[in-house]
């Protein structure tokens, strides 16, 4: 009887014996479903509340004839509207909001032992790979975190309908997919709550990490948006950051938009394959603050074996509130 | 020609850039158990730290075979580096990613009772902070012993050692750095 980690020995016995084969085309953020203990998500211990969720939405999902059979594509919500109404670059609409940001008083540092809230609404594939088919369910949740300087971090999801709403029992309580704590020292993330002002320290934490993390332009989009999933981030640290992701080439102005929780954003966007599929990664600024709201991506290449169209929304995160609290309890 | 048993992790990783797979298989089992143990510390499963396993060996395997990347010094301390790195990444997305596994085409593997088992087995038998001190060089873990462990002060040590204070510092340093990455906050 072999058990995982013979398994996974010859898996990389195999693999080290030939030549390494191109990307597999699989969207790099898209997270996906696995069968049973096997990619269990931190954030998902409570996968069958999940999963029934997944099915109540694919239920909905559309049917199309496409090749020899009929192809069940998932219902990915409609991609948010933007109005392009400027000749500015995407680089001069950041550089911008970078400007509005430093323009922003700055907060008080967190007092000692307090908890870094933030909460924000998300939805995205969940992809299932078998072989050369592939099938998503959507997952929408609200996630909610405290995360301590010392890196111990409680992290709770609740249920959410696709617009961002909180899916609730008929108790009125919301329902929780799971509620769980990170031991000290586990949520330590390089520069949670240590973030700094200095363009040039920003530029190495973005290019931090043995192997490299950040490789393409879009993981620097990418490190924002992680950032603000687990902290706030103060207006003069996002000026910097904004000011460093201007440096990336091939940004675009994507203009204005409302997000899905009625918010007027600017936007700006960066197209990048380095998943495997091309894909347009766009973040949405509060045009007041310079402040992040959202990020949605967006499939432009071709689905290849994904069952989506082109144009179709893998994902979106709203960024609903951050703040510094007392307790892994209190919310602002 | 040295057996897989007697070649040291640099000999066993450029064997693995030359596409010799059991040389990686050697590398894996050798450190299964710690990277095993260093991820179930800190993660909230031993599901989860078997995954991030994984994904760790197959980052270093895809950083191996990278040639455009140099191999790296000291095989263990990086990769519990990767180990950590990946954990970090895993904490962030609230997912542990399988970006290396899709590079490298490995399918996810399924992980019942038996296999968590024989992991608690091998995390059990796997003494970290010992494999760790036997991977340091032994001029660093001569300085760092002294400093930590007989609390001698830097003086005493260089002069026992016949080095500058300057140079002990940068050994009990670079030693540190190598048991923090497995070591720190323990939960």
């Amino acid at each position: 009887m072999t058990d995982f980690l013979d398994r996974l020995e010859r898996q990389l016995v195999a693999a080290a014996a030939v030549p390494l084969a191109p990307p597999r085309p699989l969207a790099r953020r898209a997270r996906r479903l696995t069968p049973h203990r096997v990619r269990r998500s931190w954030l998902g211990r409570g996968a069958l509340a999940g999963f029934v969720l997944a099915v109540v939405v694919v239920a909905a999902t559309l049917q199309v004839v496409s090749g020899s059979g009929p192809r069940v594509l998932a219902a990915t919500p409609p991609p948010l509207v933007y109005h392009v109404a400027s000749p500015q670059s995407g680089r001069a609409v950041l550089l911008h909001l970078a400007a509005v940001a430093a323009r922003q008083p700055v907060p008080s540092p967190p007092a000692r032992g307090a908890y870094a809230y933030a909460k924000s609404a998300g939805w995205y594939l969940n992809i299932r790979v078998d072989g050369a088919a592939s099938s998503s369910t959507i997952v929408a949740t609200v996630t909610e975190s405290w995360t301590r300087a010392d890196g111990w971090a409680r992290i709770l999801k609740t249920r959410a309908s696709t617009d961002g709403s909180r899916v609730t029992e008929p108790t009125g309580r919301p329902v929780v997919v799971d509620d769980f704590t990170v031991p000290a020292g586990g949520a330590h993330p390089d520069p949670l709550l240590h973030l700094s002002a200095d363009p040039t320290v920003v530029a190495h934490q973005l290019n931090a990490g043995d192997p490299p993390k950040q490789t393409e332009p879009v993981e620097n989009f990418l490190w924002l948006t992680d950032l603000s999933l687990r902290q706030p981030v103060p207006s003069n640290v996002e000026s910097t950051i904004l000011r460093v992701l201007a440096r990336s080439p091939g940004l675009i102005n994507s203009g204005t938009v409302v997000d899905r929780v009625g918010r007027p954003g600017v936007a700006v966007s960066l197209e990048s394959a380095f998943s495997g599929l091309l894909t347009r990664y766009t973040l949405i600024f509060d045009p007041s603050t310079g402040g992040l709201l959202g990020e949605e991506e967006t499939l432009i290449g071709k689905p290849r074996k994904l069952d989506v169209r082109t144009g179709a929304v893998l994902s979106y995160t709203d960024f609903l509130s951050s703040r510094y609290v007392g307790s892994s309890t209190t919310r602002p | 020609m040295a057996s897989a048993r007697e070649q040291s992790d640099v000999e066993l990783l450029a064997a693995t850039r030359e596409l010799d797979g059991e040389a990686f298989g050697s590398f894996f089992r050798r450190h299964r158990g710690s990277v095993l143990a260093y991820l179930a510390g800190r993660t909230p499963s031993r599901e989860v730290a078997a995954d991030l396993t994984a994904e760790t060996f197959a980052a270093a395997l895809a950083a191996v075979r990278d040639e455009s990347r140099a191999l790296p010094g000291e095989p263990f301390a990086w990769l519990l580096t990767i180990a950590r790195n990946k954990l970090i990444d895993s904490l962030r997305r609230g997912q542990v990613e399988q970006s290396a596994r899709d590079q490298l085409g490995l399918s996810p593997l399924a992980i019942d009772d038996h296999d968590l088992e024989r992991i608690d087995e091998l995390i059990g038998q796997t003494d970290l902070a010992s494999t760790i001190a036997a991977q340091l060089p032994a001029k660093q873990l001569e300085a760092l012993s002294a400093r930590v462990i007989d609390g001698r002060d830097y003086d005493e040590i260089a002069a026992a050692l016949r080095c500058s204070q300057a140079v002990v510092r940068k050994r009990v340093s670079r030693a540190l750095r190598t048991l923090r990455a497995a070591l720190e906050a323990p939960p």
